[in-house]
């Protein structure tokens, strides 16, 4: 299986994004591409206690390409409103 | 301003669009009715009135927004400036500087970092002048807003520098165009968490608002 390259996982986010909210498959999540340097993945922030339940790794057909993308969690989910 | 010189104010949907409720020449007011007095809402007691002294702008285009679970890329509307007030000072921010341009997207390089400078800039209503950096892009994450909740992706997330003393944004602050090292826009504040801030980029704001109005090519006054 190929792993996704960091510009294919942006694009995986913008065009596959309801596939990968499916595959985590959890409620209240956010998902990103986080700029701390610690290499191409994806940031699951989930609620605390449901970090576990984040796949380690997800396998999106984009473009008609089967890529593997990593996956991170972090309980650390807070949610969004409207300022 | 659009291909006729035409000249507007871009704000949020939930801001001037009423989450989509909006009519095209529904009337902005400046400053808000939450900003005012007792005593100046006392004088200005009917929508007439209100409109007469505060009115600067009428609804030109409001971007609607999918509260059905379809993601969405941009919170935006815009007004056209209807003459009432002086718009010499249009391009300036804050305390000083004027906006220069529109920065061009965030792009990564071959090990997957971003290029460019991560620190961002915006003058809010509420929490004034501060100062952040981008932590993550091409975010996704429901948001609230009265109507209910609407999901979004393509998004921006900023957390305050270590000696920004407070948020980055508060309630009040949506609508601030958020700005770079270089004075360009990069996005439209929209939502907040209780640590971080989330921002339309600003090139989806330009090409949803010049497809919704029709007049473009749509072209920022600095």
């Amino acid at each position: 299986m190929t792993q996704a390259t960091p510009q294919e996982i942006l694009n995986i986010l913008s065009e596959d994004i309801e596939e990968v909210l499916r595959q985590i498959a959890l409620e209240n999540v956010e998902v990103s591409y986080p700029l701390d340097g610690a290499g191409p993945r994806i940031l699951v922030r989930v609620e605390e206690g449901a970090g576990a339940k984040v796949p380690t790794e997800i396998t999106v057909e984009h473009r008609k390409r089967l890529l593997t993308v990593p996956l991170e969690a972090s309980e650390t989910y807070e949610p969004f409103s409207s300022q | 301003q659009d291909s006729d010189g035409a000249q507007y104010l871009v704000s949020n949907n939930h801001v001037i669009g009423r989450e989509n409720s909006a009519r095209t020449g529904n009337a902005v007011v400046q400053p808000g009715t939450l900003d005012l007095t007792q005593t100046e809402l006392n004088l200005m007691n009917t929508l007439n009135k209100l409109r007469k002294e505060l009115q600067i702008a009428k609804v030109s285009a409001v971007v609607d927004m999918d509260f059905n679970g379809n993601p969405n890329e941009v919170d935006t509307a815009m007004a056209q400036f209807t003459g009432e007030r002086d718009l010499t000072q249009l391009g300036r921010i804050g305390f000083g500087g004027r906006v220069q341009g529109i920065a061009a997207p965030y792009t990564l390089d071959a090990n997957g970092a971003i290029v460019g400078e991560t620190r961002v800039y915006k003058a809010g209503r509420t929490t004034g002048w501060t100062e952040g950096n981008l932590t993550a892009i091409a975010v996704s994450s429901p948001v609230g807003y009265s109507k209910g909740t609407a999901l979004f992706r393509n998004q921006l997330a900023i957390t305050p520098t270590p000696d920004t003393d407070g948020p980055f944004s508060n309630k009040g602050d949506s609508g601030s165009g958020i700005i770079d090292t270089n004075n360009n826009l990069v996005g439209l504040l929209f939502a907040g968490s209780t640590s971080r801030t989330l921002a339309n980029p600003i090139d989806l704001v330009m090409s949803a608002l010049t497809a919704e109005l029709g007049k473009g090519p749509l072209t920022l006054i600095t």
